[in-house]
């Protein structure tokens, strides 16, 4: 710290200063955090300009930590420093859920254990501390309840001037379901559903019970459910009592998330006449005929809620969000069966997207005018490479690969080629998607019409479990002649019926169906160029399509991470930007590096590793 | 698994005990032989002698030392008389930290001290927890070696204390809120040291300590150098032991490993007891230095030893263990020349990794130059990995992907592979690089003009904008306490702390690599949180010019600041931030740190300066796509 006195000469330099006056935007932050899936975004007068999950950077799947790496890429991507936030949105009401704490923690029969960890988890420091502290943002902070987040964050991006709203999830602050409406600029509601009785943790009690872990491997129970059939049902329909209104109720002996770390009781295991799964062995019919019995159901209360809900509010439109709208085969039946014309779900159904619904209710808090009226038409909000840095990166390695700037003709016709010989494609283009989905920027690509590749690509880059099906990618123009599909669906939300001529076993479900992605020339220029050119030579404008992470990994976002999730698994070719790799191209070395990013330290360990290293 | 198999000696098994004599070596990485073992471990040092003096056959030593051992040195002690040993040398205290931040339920007494005594309270609430913790250790363990009638040997480590410094930093929140004045007499000590007026910095310094209670290195480094100067090594010693042992209650900066003094008394005190052998390094290396601090003679860095050290060390146990087991009295003098020593290319291996290890530790330009240097005295052959190293630090493409770390790798060495090639992390390296070019030079070989293309290159300001605050350029400012929000590795273990920068001293540091006739922009958002004790500005250097006043807010404000071309260096740029003295709260400072200590949080002890949120440098010719309005303040801002 031994700094010399500066020099007073300065008649040689003519430096300038200048203050730089604020962003005249109005640059709105969303975040949501602490519970499951962190995220931020970016709202400029109105205009979504980035959304992220803190997990992309700090590569923690799910992480829940505040957003702090996401919220300085919203700040980068505005063009704006934290001197320009004018306002920060927070996804739930702190003061609703220590009520819903204090209520828990107070239960009778609770062991000192639990109560001791509720009661922690009360004295956490105050969101809006953390915002203080963490971020250094001393301005207002509005704060907006969960569910009304949820709301938010499907009407307002929903491009409907009037909707029907309807929010399930596992729980937020109180309410685990809202009913409710969009009119304009204003978002209502008139009737909730309060935990414990939750739509969401029914789910997940069935999801544990079936060996997946809670809270993500729901979607793992509905692509299991169509091999089975409903033949538990009625048991399962003792789980939940659905009552008048928009009111159901849980079963509570069946139910453990009141009092201990589990999610069910024993007495599920008696209902069902078997033991619970053990999580990673082996899957049987008796698995799938439960996981089938509790799609039912829950589609069953579904679509009688979204009647309910069409009665108070008989518009044509529904709007819906909370993380069991992304039970997209529930979705796909309430539109067929039910009485609305038209359905919108947010994308980021789950909370990560509850940063956008809460940013969207400060801005119409602010300014009183409704943030931009279109509907969401791509999800790629994320951070994007560039060519120079791939190149870069590629260049000071011993790698070998094709470079392909200036050529994209050429890029897409090489990719093309691989694709027809059966290879297995990481594909990381541009900005990365916002959301659980991966929409053709961050993703793995192959050929659907070969029926090897759905078992290949679980067993060899996924690691995951072989029952699960791979979702299809398709020109929009063309969707309709494979898919029994009559409108966009550019975010992956809905089921459809496969009715192509072609054999696309890969992409198709046992009962049938496939989840479908359409693409566009406007939302993704480069992967629609990819799927004309495919399908030009093979008479096929699909590919299959999942997202570019292995197992236990978030999905990747920079080009060091898609070279790393490409070196540790067996992917065949990988295409950043402008640039391939085939495995022969890997240096040695690379191993290394990718199992050392993989490593993660426990937290005692971690500070002693920290002592040792050279650094 | 692979990454703890890591801290390991690599044996796959232990066979079951035959007919040889078995002595078991625990203890952490010192015992480990860090930046040597695979290829040289002290274990191999003292079965050696053992060998020599009992028969090849007759004894093995079996090396379970582990890196990052810390208390739990106890339940391995004890783990290890399954394998029926004919003495254990237990070699530890190194990771043994003082047990702050306390556990909750301290808070409400830590709170009575920090008010009743100030940091000197915690500081000795810190230290008799840790010495009854070590007491506990080593009753534990004699009792039951006792019981057993196994004999046991510890060995109490010494730290570098001549030449290992722990960076400068402020004082921390001041009972009697005397930090203005602590900062003066720090000031005042400089400029006394320059002038080479010891018993006058001496003086100035004596008052800092009375001010900060030996709650802070500074104070007692400076009496340390005066002592040394005015030929007081006794006194010196005694001023770097206090330093060394001032840390204890600082969590907030992870200060390096080290055996503190209550550690070693308590070791002295308890194995007394039991009549356990006892090598007590701090007054072996004394005789063996004849009155001398140990220094860089015996140590690689803060507490591990060079093979000097191992072998003094080792033979001091080896007669240990021998006097336990065959009762047999021998000077552990006549034992050093029956050891073994690694090769010219491990040792100059283990040198060059000592340089990186300590200038990422922030340690003088003056020891890493010479570890830099004793690396090709040792062997001409590490040439070549500074070459590749001089490559890979210096590029953008994480390390292990470069060309030039496969090149590293080709050279087959374990300890580079092992060491560098896990643990090195990329920055800019201003000192490290400056020595590997300087030792390069003793061979004739010149990387200078290589090295400064390479960083243009890479990192030149012209071709893409620098973010000031990324760990690659800030490390460089040498202000460890500063840059512990973008530690690399670290950010998941603290994820409440603010994520930004925090300028814990009057001046922050950052560099830049500019090209000549190229003017640069910088853009900075900035703030002064806490109150000031002038209406001085916030101003920014460059080079050692003045290119900016800035207003002192407690809001947020971005500025821009234009540097024309003629004060832009080529290469490497300094830029300092200098900030208005604050106003010192005083023991008001307290709360903030009981709030933090009650939440769980790692308290903040030290007044913050001056806070940035985004600092970049670009290119000052590029077009700016939307031009800001100047505003009116711009004309009161010093313009020059
Ligand atoms: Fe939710």
């Amino acid at each position: 710290m031994s700094i010399k006195e500066p020099s007073h000469d300065f008649s040689q330099l003519r430096s300038r200063v200048e203050r730089r006056p604020k962003h005249p935007g109005l640059n709105i932050i969303g975040v949501s955090a602490g519970y499951h899936d962190s995220a931020c975004c970016l709202l400029q007068d109105g205009v979504l300009v980035a959304a992220v999950q803190e997990e992309r950077f700090s590569r923690v799947k799910n992480d829940k930590a505040f957003p702090r790496k996401a919220f300085r890429y919203c700040l980068e991507a505005g063009g704006i420093s934290i001197a320009d936030v004018d306002s920060i949105a927070y996804y739930e009401d702190p003061t609703q859920k220590l009520g819903r704490q204090l209520w828990m923690g107070m239960m009778p029969g609770l062991p000192a254990e639990r109560r001791g960890s509720i009661f922690d988890r009360m004295v956490k420091t105050q969101p809006q501390q953390v915002i203080r502290r963490l971020f250094g943002y001393e301005g207002p902070i509005e704060i907006v309840d969960h569910h009304l987040s949820h709301a938010a964050s499907a009407y307002y991006y929903s491009g409907f001037d009037d909707a029907a709203i309807l929010t399930v999830d596992g729980v937020g602050d109180w309410p685990t379901t809202t009913y409710g409406w969009g009119k304009g600029i204003d978002v209502g509601r008139f009737e909730q559903v309060d935990f414990p009785d939750s739509l969401g943790f029914f789910y997940s009690a069935i999801t544990g019970y079936l060996g997946f872990e809670v809270n993500e491997g729901e979607y793992k129970v509905m692509g299991l459910a169509p091999y089975g059939e409903p033949i538990y049902a009625d048991q399962i329909r003792n789980l939940i009592e659905v009552t008048s209104e928009g009111q159901y109720r849980l079963n509570m002996k069946y139910f453990a998330f009141l009092t201990e770390d589990s999610m069910y009781t024993e007495e599920l295991a008696t209902l069902l006449g078997k033991p619970p799964r053990e999580p990673e062995s082996e899957m049987n019919q008796f698995h799938m005929d439960v996981a089938k019995s509790v799609q039912v159901v829950l589609e069953e209360v579904m679509l009688e809620k979204a009647r309910y809900l069409h009665s108070k509010v008989p518009s044509e439109n529904l709007c819906m969000a909370g993380g069991v709208a992304l039970n997209v085969v529930a979705n796909g039946r309430c539109l067929r069966e039910g009485p609305f014309k038209r359905l919108f779900v947010q994308p980021a159904a789950g909370d990560a997207g509850t940063s956008l619904g809460a940013a969207a209710v400060a801005h119409v808090r602010i300014t009183r005018e409704a943030p931009v009226k279109e509907k969401m038409s791509h999800v790629y909000l994320g951070p994007a490479n560039t060519s120079e840095d791939a190149c870069q990166i590629l260049q000071t390695s011993s790698a070998k690969f094709k470079d392909f700037r200036g050529k994209e003709d050429e890029l897409i016709r090489y990719v093309v080629d691989r694709l027809i010989e059966g290879k297995v494609i990481g594909w990381s283009q541009g900005r990365m998607e916002f959301g659980p989905r991966s929409l053709g920027c961050r993703s793995i690509l192959a050929d659907p019409r070969r029926p090897e590749m759905r078992d290949r690509i679980n067993a060899l880059v996924k690691m995951r479990e072989a029952f699960r099906p791979f979702a299809p990618a398709v020109l929009q123009s063309k969707a309709h002649e494979h898919f029994d599909i009559d409108h966009p669906s550019p975010f992956m939300l809905e089921t459809c019926q496969v009715i192509s001529p072609i054999d696309l076993s890969a992409i198709t479900h046992i009962d049938g169906s496939a989840r479908v992605q359409t693409v566009t020339r406007e939302t993704n220029p480069r992967f629609a160029a990819l799927l004309e050119e495919f399908d030009r030579r093979t008479g096929c404008p699909i590919l299959l399509n999942t997202s570019f992470n292995v197992r236990g990994e978030p999905i990747v976002c920079t080009t060091v991470d898609a070279i790393m999730c490409f070196v540790r698994s067996q992917i065949d070719l990988l295409v950043v930007e402008d640039f391939v790799l085939d495995r022969a191209g890997i240096p040695p070395l690379w191993d290394l590096q990718a199992q050392q990013r993989f490593e993660k330290p426990g937290d005692g360990e971690a500070v002693g590793h920290l002592v040792y290293t050279l650094l | 698994m692979l990454q703890e198999w890591n801290y390991w000696a690599n044996i796959g098994r232990i066979e079951p005990k035959g007919a040889k004599q078995r002595v078991i070596l625990i203890g952490e990485s010192v015992a480990r032989g860090y930046l040597y073992d695979p290829q040289y471990t002290p274990a191999m040092a003292l079965e050696k002698i053992l060998q020599t003096q009992w028969g090849k056959n007759e004894v093995e030593v079996i090396d379970l030392a582990r890196t990052n051992q810390g208390m739990q040195v106890r339940e391995l002690a004890l783990a290890v008389l399954q394998l029926e040993p004919d003495a254990v040398i237990i070699f530890s205290g190194n990771n043994w930290r003082g047990c702050f931040p306390p556990q909750v339920s301290d808070v409400p007494y830590i709170d009575t001290l920090l008010r009743e005594e100030g940091i000197v309270g915690p500081k000795r609430y810190a230290e008799e927890k840790l010495e009854a913790e070590v007491r506990r250790i080593v009753n534990d363990v004699a009792s039951v070696y006792a019981s057993k009638e196994v004999p046991l040997v510890w060995i109490i480590p010494e730290f570098n204390l001549g030449d290992w410094r722990d960076p400068m930093i402020n004082a921390p929140h001041l009972l009697n809120g005397r930090n203005e004045e602590w900062i003066t007499l720090w000031e005042d000590a400089q400029r006394a040291l320059k002038a080479e007026d010891f018993h006058r910095a001496a003086d100035l310094a004596q008052r800092m300590t009375e001010i900060d209670q030996q709650t802070s290195v500074s104070g007692l480094y400076i009496l340390a150098e005066c002592s040394q100067k005015l030929g007081n090594l006794d006194a010196a010693r005694r001023y770097l032991e206090l330093a060394r042992d001032s840390v204890i209650w600082d969590s907030s900066k992870s200060a390096s490993p080290r055996t503190y003094s209550v550690s070693q008394k308590a070791l002295r005190e308890e194995t007394a007891k039991y009549k356990n052998e006892v090598v007590d390094t701090p007054e072996l290396f004394r005789q063996y230095l004849k009155g001398g601090i140990p220094d860089r003679r015996l140590f690689l860095d803060y507490c591990h030893l060079t093979t000097e050290g191992i072998q003094i060390t080792m033979a001091a146990a080896a007669a240990c263990v021998l006097r336990a087991v065959k009762a047999t009295d021998v000077a552990w003098t006549t034992l050093v020349p029956q050891t073994c020593a690694p090769s010219h290319e491990v040792e100059a291996e283990a040198a060059f990794l000592a340089a990186v290890h300590n200038a990422h530790w922030w340690q003088s330009a003056d020891l890493v130059r010479h570890y830099c240097a004793e690396a090709v005295r040792f062997s001409p052959e590490i040439a070549k990995v500074m070459n590749y190293f001089i490559d890979l630090q210096t590029r953008r493409t994480p390390m292990l992907m470069c060309k030039s770390a496969q090149q590293v790798s080709e050279l087959g060495s374990p300890l580079i592979q092992h060491y560098l090639l896990r643990y090195n992390y990329q920055q800019l390296d201003e000192i490290l690089l400056g020595g590997v070019v300087q030792a390069l030079k003793q061979l004739h070989i010149e990387a200078q003009a290589r090295l400064d293309q390479l960083r243009k290159e890479e990192h030149s300001v012209a071709a893409r904008d620098t973010d000031l605050l990324d760990y690659y350029y800030c490390s460089a400012g040498g202000q460890p306490q500063e840059v512990v929000w973008v530690l690399p590795r670290r950010d998941r273990l603290v994820r409440r702390e603010s994520h930004f920068y925090k300028a814990y001293w009057l001046k922050s540091k950052f560099v830049f690599i500019g090209e000549a006739g190229c003017p640069v922009k910088l853009q900075i958002t900035a703030r002064v949180p806490n109150p000031t004790a002038s209406n001085d500005p916030v101003a920014i250097e460059v080079n050692g010019n003045i290119v900016a006043r800035i207003p002192t807010a407690r809001e947020w404000e971005s500025w821009e600041v234009r540097v024309p071309p003629n004060a832009v260096n080529d290469g490497i740029n300094d830029v300092i931030v200098s900030w208005p003295m604050p106003e010192f709260p005083g023991k008001t400072g307290y709360l903030g740190v009981i709030n933090d200590l009650a939440e769980g949080n790692i308290p903040e002890f030290f007044c913050i300066f001056g806070e940035i949120h985004t600092f970049t440098a670009s290119d000052g010719r590029k077009v700016q796509i939307t031009a800001p309005e100047v505003s009116s303040e711009a004309s009161v801002v010093g313009v020059q």
